[in-house]
């Protein structure tokens, strides 16, 4: 596989590339790279540690017997969380398919909480550890109620970060299609965590930084339109 | 879904950090990562690192699940007209997944008596009472696939275990045992190393549960698809 390179020296596109060409090692080290993330989209995507293994395990064994049809078109990380996302994705579908899933009983409790939720920290108080975890607790509810593309589309943007042309990919959708969706999910979160607007949004323009205008009239006279002739 | 309002730029950034916040930043728990590497091991191991060679095997299982849809969907409405399994094709229900809805619908339940031909087959065969009794010959050998659901693998490979205390028709002692009944359940048996195997219908698929022997307090529990020799999923269940 390696040569004399160490695994660490290799691309993920060689590793991926070596894994195809009968290498029983590469898919290993090319996994171990990017497991711990794909495990946090996994997790967050599925909502529970139980279905998250399941997911990342079918993503796994997708990978691994899909290989072959990599392209090198996207990145191999982008490609990876594309086949772990869309197992996850696969899994949750099927399973909603049977049963209908209610809304956690506490979701009323989170959006009466909804100041304590979007309370910016004040300090380090031992306290704010606890209210740190409510917060977190809160929003992971908040999130298992959106429709599923709209929560996996946030969680690859908001919360790990990856850029929205990425995630594009990734899904396998259209650019405007994820700002969509996370625009969608976050003005749903708004309303479930009770983040407020402020003060200037309710029912008025926008108080944000006002349009740049003189103080002071000038006094040069209007310019007319050259004259002609 | 309600109409969401539009969101201010401060109410999207306080949303937008919240979430930013509430990011899984652990490695993967210890369990989930021994379980991986196993699975990968499995792959390698089973495959030669030829994805190739297990491609086609989704291909043929797929193929083979498509040309069953005719035959197996007049199955099901034979449970259905007899009141039978109901429970079955309601609880299978799928977004266009009927050949997996009817696959299901044929399929042994745990408590049911199975499809009104197979009645009678729930009676305990004699010898047949335990995973470990290995040196017992099923009379009537792997008749019934049971229905296992990939939302609820471990309450069914469990269910599955126990299945196997009431009655031979669920399981093959050995591989060679599978091999002898393999056109009978309509399953080419890979290469699945030695246990206890129960033939099984997963998501659509015709399959195996391999038991393997008994660990101490554990038992590992792998799943296969018919024809493939890769572990689809697997499970440590507590030992019997």
């Amino acid at each position: 596989m390696t040569g004399s390179l160490g695994p660490d020296d290799v691309s993920d596109a060689d590793l991926l590339r070596a894994h195809v060409d009968g290498d029983t090692d590469a898919f290993g080290t090319l996994f171990a790279r990017h497991r711990d993330r794909l495990w946090a989209v996994a997790l967050r995507t599925m909502g529970n540690p139980d279905d998250a293994a399941d997911g990342l395990q079918d993503g796994l064994v997708a990978a691994y017997r899909r290989a072959g049809s990599f392209r090198g078109e996207a990145a191999v990380t982008t490609w990876l969380h594309r086949v772990v996302v869309n197992a996850c994705l696969d899994r949750i579908r099927a399973s909603r398919s049977r049963r209908a899933e209610p809304l956690p009983d506490d979701l009323e409790e989170y959006e009466r909480r909804g100041s304590l939720v979007s309370a910016a920290p004040v300090s380090e108080d031992p306290a704010e550890v606890a209210v740190r975890g409510d917060r977190r607790d809160a929003v992971l509810a908040a999130l298992a109620t959106l429709p599923d593309e709209q929560r996996a589309a946030l969680v690859l943007v908001d919360m790990e970060g990856y850029p929205v042309s990425e995630v594009a990919e990734m899904l396998d959708c259209a650019v405007g299609t994820v700002k969509s969706r996370c625009s969608r999910g976050r003005a749903r979160l708004a309303v479930l965590l009770g983040v407020p607007a402020p003060e200037g949004e309710r029912g008025h323009p926008p108080d944000g930084n006002p349009d740049p205008t003189p103080s002071v009239r000038s006094t040069d006279a209007p310019r007319a339109p050259p004259a002609a002739g | 879904m309600p109409d969401e309002p539009d969101l201010g730029p401060e109410q999207e950034q306080e949303v937008r950090r919240l979430l930013a916040d509430a990011r899984h930043t652990e490695p993967v728990p210890a369990d989930v990562a021994t379980r991986l590497d196993r699975v990968l091991a499995d792959l390698a191991a089973q495959h030669g690192g030829s994805p190739d060679d297990e491609a086609d095997n989704v291909v043929a299982m797929a193929s083979r699940r498509r040309r069953r849809v005719t035959s197996v969907l007049v199955a099901a409405a034979a449970v259905v007209a007899i009141g039978v399994g109901l429970d079955q094709v309601v609880d299978s229900g799928g977004s266009g997944e009927s050949a997996s809805t009817a696959d299901r619908a044929t399929v042994a339940e745990s408590g049911g008596a199975g499809s009104g031909s197979d009645q009678g087959k729930d009676e305990p065969a004699p010898g047949a009472d335990s995973l470990t009794n290995s040196g017992a010959a099923p009379e009537q050998a792997l008749t019934d696939p049971v229905r296992v659901r990939p939302d609820h693998f471990s309450a069914d490979v469990a269910r599955a275990r126990q299945l196997t205390h009431r009655s031979a028709a669920y399981y093959a002692p050995d591989v060679q045992a599978l091999k002898d009944a393999s056109g009978k359940i309509d399953c080419t048996p890979g290469d699945w190393g030695s246990g206890t195997f129960v033939p099984v219908v997963y998501d659509g698929h015709r399959g195996v549960l391999a038991f393997r022997a008994a660990n101490g307090d554990t038992q590992v529990v792998d799943l296969f698809g018919c024809g493939g020799s890769s572990v689809l999923r697997s499970i440590t269940l507590p030992a019997p």
